[in-house]
């Protein structure tokens, strides 16, 4: 599948709060309305929590959330 | 700048069938007419711009006579052992009245002139023959490049209109538009707008919609 | 229902594209609006294309033509009318014809034309642009016959002459006198024939025994263009008419030859265009200094001066008052049919949700409109129907909606003293309504407790307080189903207290009631506070009120005279001075709170109260909190009504209201101070960054939902560390937003740094298991 969009958090180590692991880059669906999108985030490799950046959130996230609800 | 059904990206995301919705959408017209008993097994049927064969594979499923036709030969298409022709819609190889089912799937936007390929059709299908076209519906503005497949896009009225002075009755619709939205939320995550170019006019997808029509000949 | 007959009705109701009135009265339908607009412009070129695309012999025309359009025209009581027939006289004289016509095969049908007075001429004009081969029958020179009856025609003989050749170019002439016989002839060897009244008076029958719609006499013999018979016996020739009959009876002849209903689709309808008067300024005419073969003309400053005064008549009385239908660039009968396409043929069309979506229903567009089209009518339909088939999309009015939720939930919904079968039911029931419980609690209790002490002593005594939402936001969003939920509720409480009298203090509570529970007794509570002494209200002075205000009403109130009287009679029984604005009452403009347009489309929300405030001088008087606080927002000092009726606890005109979170909180606080409780203090202090407060209201994120979020994230462990700067970053989802957080942990509590949110469901964010998640959604979805 062409490019995956990828997303990294800002510089420095990130650690999971639960596991105190570093968090690492992995491929993550992510839903909404019917569809599912694939992308590389920044992820707990014992307990999955992922971290969604902001960047990510109010760009490419807000841009397909619109146009999947055409309000 | 190749055209969109030609990118790389925009083949990975919308599958073998190249169109939004995909198997789905060309799934659900066919069952439409099997419902009304207007399709029984044994029909023969051609995928008017077949590309890769999702079309042709699913006609088969159906109980179909199947021939293929496009423009360009194509490397890969996933049926063997069927006749593929390779034709201009304007000018059929093939003689009036012998073909029951057309289906003409995301190809008439794409044409210089849609009319003289729904007179081919027209004129290949046998009396009272059907076809199954899908397309995208909505104003196609200025914006769109002239080889985009946006540029191609028609009002609904004006779709129905055509059908109509080509000589087909129109038995069902069905919006589809949900499947464009999400095939171009698809393509807006996944690649960047600058390697679409014009195609994708970004967030213009919007303004259009998706539709299939089930035609009869008059 | 949004079928093809509703919208046929609602189409018929916008006459703005009616023909104006000068077009209606000339017999050739000439676009004046069109030909002045060039003319004004210096266009003359282009204005005599639009002539000579309309008017058959068209000289002649502009010489002799009596022209019925400046009878018509609304300028003739502002000025005088404008000057259409000297105006047309010189567009001609200073151009010269451009005209290409593209020679058409021939059509079959052969046509004789009788005679050559002006009817005559005008069918053979008309049928032969037609390609129809045409025979005009004349005794003598087509030019005598016409200087005869037109002897004006003779000083500008060189263009007489010019229509007569252009006319001759397609016509064939015989000389030949025609009998009584001989028509009879023609009509067996001419598909259709023409006799010219005027020339043949002794043959063609008397006028009124010809149709008039049609000039078909008998046969395929069509008659017209007799002379006119003044009241004092005197006849003349009226040009306008005769051409006139001319061109009808041209197209009945085209009719009866091609063998179609000489009636059938003939005469278009149009409902009267309304232009609105009253602001325009009187222009007079101006009358040109020269003039030519004794017919005025004007020098081009002077045709643009006076094509400059036409009207341009127009309706758009509605659009002209609203940003709203301003905003699409059309008008009402131009968005009945994108809002009838969006629910019936295309599902979903960008453009016409955001029409449908951003009306604040207010209907003011109704009570300006002479055929009283309603937009707010139309788009709540509209709303409904797209919520039935699922198609509303769910974010335009969540938040609207998720407020009235917490206005109905157990922390913020009342009802006091809890109703007592046992005691005498009290006779009122005051329902302030869920925003000025949010913004006014204080006010709210002062008036509670000073009405209670009032009707103690009256014969209806007895109030009791309910916090509570009428559910009008459901009905706005288009949610038929929540609305009749929420309004059942309210039935409920007043069977409970024994059917009291519901007093409102918020005029879309009162519409609300009075659709959804049309039998229950409700009235505003000011008309009650109007109707009973003042004088032991507590008085206080205060500087900053002032004692002149602009009233606004609030558009749910504009049928309400009782609502818009009781706010005059107690403002001015209070010693205030109330100015009317000029659209105020029935008229008045919604402050953008209505229909949930702040919600949905905050932008044009704040266009409304831009173009309201402009029309209000001086400081306001509102009589609903919303309106209040949505114009102080954009700096208009603007008060409300329970700031003159308790001024000690009055909020200053320009102070702002509390945001979006404060208010639920308020609302939470109201009935926990009612009920005796204290708000517990909360364990831990969460702060948050000063620049953070206004950028989170923008994007609609709540102080209450970040609090809640960082609550979970900390029970949970659902944050990840940030080792450069400490910094926890975790995130939480309620229901059907993820809320992100970014903190740190201080010595009190918790410092924000940043927040934001999506829709978008991340597995592994938000506190769900992510195999759980990714395991639902792709079966559910396959």
């Amino acid at each position: 599948m062409g490019m995956l969009p990828e997303y990294r958090p800002d510089q420095g180590e990130w650690l999971c709060g639960r596991c105190r692991l570093p968090l690492t880059q992995e491929k993550v669906p992510v839903f909404y309305l019917n569809s599912a999108f694939d992308v590389i985030l920044p992820r707990c490799p014992q307990c999955g929590f992922t971290l969604v950046p902001k960047f990510l959130a109010q760009g490419k996230m807000l841009e397909v959330e619109s146009l999947l609800e055409e309000k | 700048m190749k055209p969109l059904w030609e990118q790389e990206l925009f083949q990975a995301i919308a599958s073998e069938s190249l169109h939004p919705g995909g198997r789905a959408v060309t799934y659900e017209g066919l069952q439409w007419l099997r419902a009304h008993q207007l399709l029984p097994c044994g029909q023969r049927a051609v995928d008017f711009g077949c590309g890769r064969g999702a079309t042709l594979a699913l006609l088969k499923q159906f109980g179909c006579e199947i021939i293929g036709l496009d423009r360009t030969p194509q490397r890969a298409c996933s049926v063997t052992d069927i006749p593929l022709i390779c034709a201009d819609l304007a000018h059929l190889p093939l003689h009036s009245g012998c073909i029951d089912l057309g289906v003409c799937e995301c190809v008439l936007s794409v044409l210089s002139d849609p009319t003289a390929g729904l007179l081919e059709i027209a004129r290949v299908l046998a009396p009272c023959g059907l076809c199954l076209v899908n397309d995208l519906s909505g104003e196609a503005s200025g914006q769109c490049a002239k080889a985009s497949c946006l540029h191609g896009a028609k009002a609904l009225e004006q779709w129905q209109k055509l059908f109509q002075t080509t000589g087909f009755r129109l038995l069902h619709t069905q919006d589809h538009s949900a499947a464009l939205r999400k095939l171009a939320a698809q393509l807006l995550w996944y690649g960047d707008k600058a390697s679409f170019g014009s195609d994708f006019c970004g967030l213009l997808w919007q303004k259009f919609g998706y539709h299939l029509w089930l035609l009869q000949k008059e | 229902m949004l079928d093809q007959e509703s919208l046929r009705r609602y189409e018929t109701q916008c006459t703005q594209d009616s023909p104006p009135q000068c077009r209606i009265n000339c017999p050739f339908s000439l676009d004046c609006r069109a030909f002045l607009t060039n003319m004004a412009c210096g266009k003359l070129a282009d204005a005599r294309t639009i002539l000579e695309r309309h008017i058959p012999l068209p000289h002649i025309m502009a010489l002799i033509c009596d022209h019925p359009c400046e009878q018509a025209c609304l300028r003739r009581d502002l000025g005088g009318p404008i000057a259409l027939h000297h105006l047309e006289f010189s567009c001609l004289a200073q151009t010269t014809s451009s005209e290409r016509l593209l020679p058409i095969p021939p059509k079959r049908h052969k046509m004789a034309v009788v005679g050559a007075g002006l009817a005559a001429l005008t069918a053979a004009w008309d049928l032969s642009r037609k390609s129809y081969p045409v025979t005009l029958f004349v005794d003598g020179q087509i030019i005598d016959i016409l200087l005869s009856k037109f002897p004006r025609l003779e000083k500008a003989r060189i263009w007489l002459e010019e229509d007569v050749k252009v006319l001759l170019r397609k016509v064939c002439v015989e000389q030949k006198a025609v009998t009584r016989e001989g028509i009879s002839v023609l009509a067996r060897d001419f598909a259709g024939v023409f006799l010219d009244a005027c020339t043949y008076p002794d043959l063609a029958p008397a006028e009124e025994e010809v149709d008039a719609s049609t000039w078909h006499w008998r046969d395929n013999i069509c008659v017209a263009g007799w002379p006119t018979l003044s009241p004092t016996g005197n006849s003349y020739n009226l040009p306008s008419r005769q051409a006139g009959q001319g061109r009808e009876a041209g197209l009945s002849m085209e009719r009866v030859a091609g063998k179609l209903s000489l009636t059938a689709e003939r005469k278009k309808h149009y409902g009267n265009l309304h232009t609105d008067c009253t602001q325009v300024q009187i222009a007079r005419r101006l009358e040109p200094q020269t003039t030519q073969w004794g017919c005025a003309l004007y020098s081009q400053e002077e045709a643009s001066q006076e094509a400059g005064r036409c009207l341009q008549c127009q309706c758009l009385i509605c659009v002209k008052n609203c940003p709203y239908l301003q905003k699409y660039k059309g008008y009402p009968k131009v968005y009945a049919r994108q809002i009838h396409n969006n629910a019936t043929i295309v599902k979903g069309l960008h453009t016409a949700n955001k029409l449908i979506n951003g009306c604040a229903l207010c209907d003011q567009c109704s009570r300006l409109c002479p055929e009283h089209f309603s937009m707010a009518e139309l788009c709540l339909a509209a709303r409904e129907e797209m919520v039935d088939r699922g198609q509303m999309p769910p974010s335009a009015h969540e938040f609207a909606l998720e407020d009235m939720e917490q206005a109905q939930s157990p922390e913020s919904f009342l009802t006091w003293p809890e109703p007592n079968p046992g005691a005498r039911p009290p006779h009122w029931l005051f329902f302030p309504g869920c925003q000025l419980s949010a913004v006014r609690g204080e006010q709210v209790l002062a008036l509670f407790a000073w009405l209670e002490r009032k009707l103690s002593c009256s014969d209806q005594p007895g109030l009791a307080l309910v916090l509570a939402c009428c559910g009008q936001p459901a009905h706005w969003a288009g949610q038929r189903k929540l609305f009749e939920e929420q309004l059942a509720r309210i039935r409920d409480v007043w069977q409970k207290y024994g059917q009291p009298t519901i007093l409102t203090a918020c005029a879309s509570c009162l519409a609300a009631l009075r659709e959804g529970l049309a039998d229950l007794p409700v009235r505003s509570v000011w008309e009650l506070v109007d109707s009973l002494e003042l004088s032991d209200l507590p008085k206080a002075e205060r500087s900053d009120l002032p004692r002149t205000f602009s009233v606004h009403d609030p558009c749910a109130a504009r049928s309400d005279k009782e609502w818009q009287k009781a706010i005059r009679s107690l403002a001015q029984k209070l010693g205030y001075t109330l100015i009317e604005p000029k659209r105020t009452a029935e008229t008045t403009s919604c402050c953008g709170y209505g229909g949930l347009v702040w919600c949905a489309q905050p932008e044009t929300a704040k266009s409304l109260v831009a173009d309201r405030i402009a029309q209000l001088p001086g400081e306001v008087l509102a009589s609903c909190v919303m309106c209040r606080d949505r114009f102080v927002a954009q700096d208009k000092a603007c008060w409300h009504i329970l700031d003159l009726l308790l001024p000690q606890l009055a909020m200053a005109g320009n102070q702002r209201g509390p945001g979006l979170a404060q208010r639920r909180y308020q609302r939470i606080q109201l009935k926990a101070r009612i009920l005796g409780q204290t708000i517990r203090a909360e364990g831990e202090e969460i702060e948050l960054a000063s620049d953070l407060a206004e950028a989170l209201e923008e994007k609609h994120i709540l102080r209450s939902d970040i609090i809640s979020a960082l609550e979970q994230i900390e029970a949970k462990t659902l944050w990840c560390l940030n080792k450069t700067n400490n910094h926890r970053v975790g995130a939480w989802r309620p229901r059907k937003v993820t809320f992100w957080v970014e903190y740190s942990r201080t010595g009190r509590g918790f410092l924000v740094h940043d927040a934001w949110c999506h829709r978008m469901l991340v597995p592994g964010a938000g506190g769900e298991d992510a195999e759980t998640v990714i395991t639902r959604e792709q079966s559910s979805s396959s």
